[in-house]
């Protein structure tokens, strides 16, 4: 089921940018780019806090099997 | 309240007569000033008054520095559980707000007149405006004495006090001094205020003092 | 994982997958990228090419304006299409214009009955040496018909497609004010009760809202990138935000350089409390008495209705709530990790 409603959604945004006439005019300037960037850098930014708690969780583990 | 002022003047005045007692401690810190400014003097022929002026405020900021970890780390533990039962602890930290006020400030008079001296040559440091630089001094010294005094009280429980105060206060001092720099440096060329950046110094000065009057009861009670 | 109790996770996560998809699709409203002309003599007759993004000229019937700073424009008399993006339009400016100056600003405007009205601002009319008299008038703006509404996003030069990361730039600092001010609240309700756990609340999310406060300076430096030319300039805020951030850094070390866990907490409460009324004079107050590059300083109201719109809106607070949420639920994992932590060295210290 959720798998799914996630295709109905993103199908909506999607068909809508390409049916929405030339998709050129969205990398026309080159600006877009920047976005992705900003984009790459909040998920990436995300994904190391969370690695370095996850390293610190390992270290707790650790601690746990050591008892 | 009447008796708070009492109180407040007894530890200044306690604390001013100890600093008397050892004042070849804090006569070093001055002779440092002395030298800085007699180095700028031989070691750079001609020295713009606006690129003088950016030195001054770092100095001033090194001084604060100084000067606020010695308020704290002067008092022994016997003399601060003493005091601990005799004032309640925002007459202390006030008390060393002001004391780092007058300390901050006489430094800064020193190495400006020493510099007066020293370059009576060149022009630019005749014409400046001495007396609005002066109340500038007066309310920037004000302004860092009330920002350190509670990080220098904070780093007391810790293992390496010179470094921790620096990584703790810098950033907050980092722009109030550029704000000096800036302010000094209008003194110099238009000769006038900038009014907004006085209020915006005087705005730190309510803040901080207000939190540090705040939170120093925390830190003081351990 | 149960619903009940953990449902602003799921809120938070599909706000932030809406944010990110929606933020990335939505399309932009026609505007005007480049006219080949900037400065215009009032009385001469002009051929302004005009370069269109996203515009539709062959399909549908466009008018153009030129529209002084008062209340007063002139129609194009006549639009000739090249193609969907490209149009010559054709003006006879009037020979005068109120007002004693030598110049005046104005702004190209054209406008279609199904897309809408896309302007160019920093349009310049001049007066020249010697009047040419000409039948032209300016006439009086008359109320301009909206358009359908469209689900799109607003057309700015400069910025152009970049004023999608005010869905990503701007809501992370959003975001992270609102953690700071929860952990904020924890750190006074530590020095009031002495609880731990309180402590842990605080320090996670100071922690994470750090986190947020580097992504959102590197964000802001790709974006100053393709916008303002340079990873980084000498703009106020920016420097102000990179002190603030050395702050909380700072708190960083402070807890990690006292061993005593009781002196360490109550230390970190009360740096904490200091430097967040530190904070306020570095980001309120500074950057709104200088110049700065970002909008809603000097002077101005942080995002007037200039700067944002209804369907920028629509994402825009969808992914302050997103961020908040997921910020709120890894601060969450870290409490979590910090309780289990105190009572394994509890449990070690008792055996």
């Amino acid at each position: 089921m959720k798998k799914i409603l996630f295709f109905l959604y993103f199908s909506i945004f999607t068909s809508n940018i390409l049916s929405a006439s030339d998709s050129d005019f969205y990398r026309s300037t080159g600006k877009i780019y920047g976005v992705y960037g900003v984009v790459l850098i909040l998920v990436l930014g995300l994904i190391f806090y969370l690695i370095s708690i996850d390293k610190k969780l390992k270290k707790i583990e650790r601690n746990l099997d050591n008892e | 309240m009447k008796n708070d002022f009492e109180k407040i003047w007894a530890l200044i005045s306690v604390d001013l007569k100890t600093e008397y007692r050892n004042r070849y401690d804090s006569y070093g810190l001055y002779l440092f000033v002395m030298v800085v400014s007699y180095i700028l003097y031989k070691g750079t022929e001609s020295m713009d008054a606006f690129s003088y002026n950016s030195i001054f405020w770092v100095l001033i900021l090194v001084l604060s520095t100084n000067f606020a970890l010695r308020a704290f780390t002067k008092t022994k533990e016997e003399e601060s559980y003493f005091l601990y039962h005799l004032v309640s602890s925002y007459h202390i930290i006030f008390a060393k707000l002001l004391y780092n006020w007058i300390v901050i400030f006489i430094g800064g008079v020193i190495f400006l007149l020493s510099s007066i001296i020293f370059h009576s040559s060149l022009e630019s440091f005749m014409t400046f405006p001495i007396v609005l630089f002066i109340i500038l001094l007066l309310v920037s010294s004000l302004c860092l004495s009330s920002t350190f005094s509670l990080p220098s009280a904070l780093v007391l429980t810790s293992n390496n006090k010179g470094t921790l105060l620096g990584i703790l206060s810098f950033p907050i001092s980092i722009p109030i001094t550029l704000v000096c720099i800036n302010l000094g440096g209008e003194l110099i060329s238009k000769q006038t205020w900038n009014m907004s950046g006085l209020l915006l110094l005087l705005s730190v000065v309510l803040i901080m003092s207000t939190v540090s009057l705040f939170l120093f009861k925390y830190n003081w009670q351990s | 994982m149960n619903i009940k109790n953990n449902w602003w996770k799921y809120l938070g996560v599909l706000c932030f997958i809406y944010a990110i998809t929606a933020g990335l699709l939505i399309p932009l409203k026609p505007g005007i990228a480049e006219i080949s002309e900037h400065s215009l003599y009032s009385g001469s007759s002009v051929d302004l090419s005009v370069r269109g993004y996203n515009t539709s000229f062959a399909e549908e019937n466009y008018s153009g304006y030129i529209r002084l700073s008062g209340s007063q424009q002139i129609k194009a008399s006549g639009f000739n299409v090249l193609d969907n993006q490209n149009a010559i339009l054709h003006f006879e400016l009037p020979h005068s214009f109120e007002g004693q100056e030598k110049v005046s600003e104005a702004t190209l405007v054209i406008n279609s009955p199904l897309h809408g009205y896309a302007i160019y601002p920093n349009l310049r009319i001049l007066k020249p040496e010697t009047d040419i008299p000409n039948n032209a008038q300016w006439e009086n703006i008359l109320e301009v018909t909206e358009a359908d509404w469209k689900f799109a996003f607003p057309y700015r030069n400069i910025i152009v497609e970049t004023i999608r990361n005010t869905f990503y730039h701007v809501a992370i600092w959003m975001a992270m004010f609102v953690l700071l001010t929860i952990a904020l609240v924890y750190s006074i309700l530590y020095l009031r009760k002495g609880n731990p756990v309180h402590d842990h609340v605080a320090s996670s999310f100071t922690y994470i809202s750090l986190v947020f406060g580097v992504i959102g300076v590197a964000t802001g430096s790709v974006w100053a990138r393709f916008s303002w030319g340079a990873f980084w300039t000498n703009d106020v805020k920016l420097n102000m935000v990179a002190i603030s951030m050395m702050i909380y850094l700072a708190y960083g070390i402070l807890r990690a350089s006292i061993d005593d866990n009781d002196k360490k907490a109550k230390t970190a409460a009360i740096y904490n409390i200091f430097a967040y009324a530190a904070m306020i004079p570095l980001i309120m107050i500074i950057p709104r008495l200088t110049a700065s590059l970002h909008p809603g300083n000097g002077g101005n109201p942080a995002f007037g209705t200039d700067d944002m719109d209804n369907t920028l809106r629509m994402v825009f607070y969808p992914a302050i709530i997103g961020l908040g949420l997921i910020g709120g639920w890894i601060a969450q994992i870290g409490i979590r990790i910090k309780k289990i932590d105190e009572k394994l060295i509890n449990r070690a210290l008792n055996d």
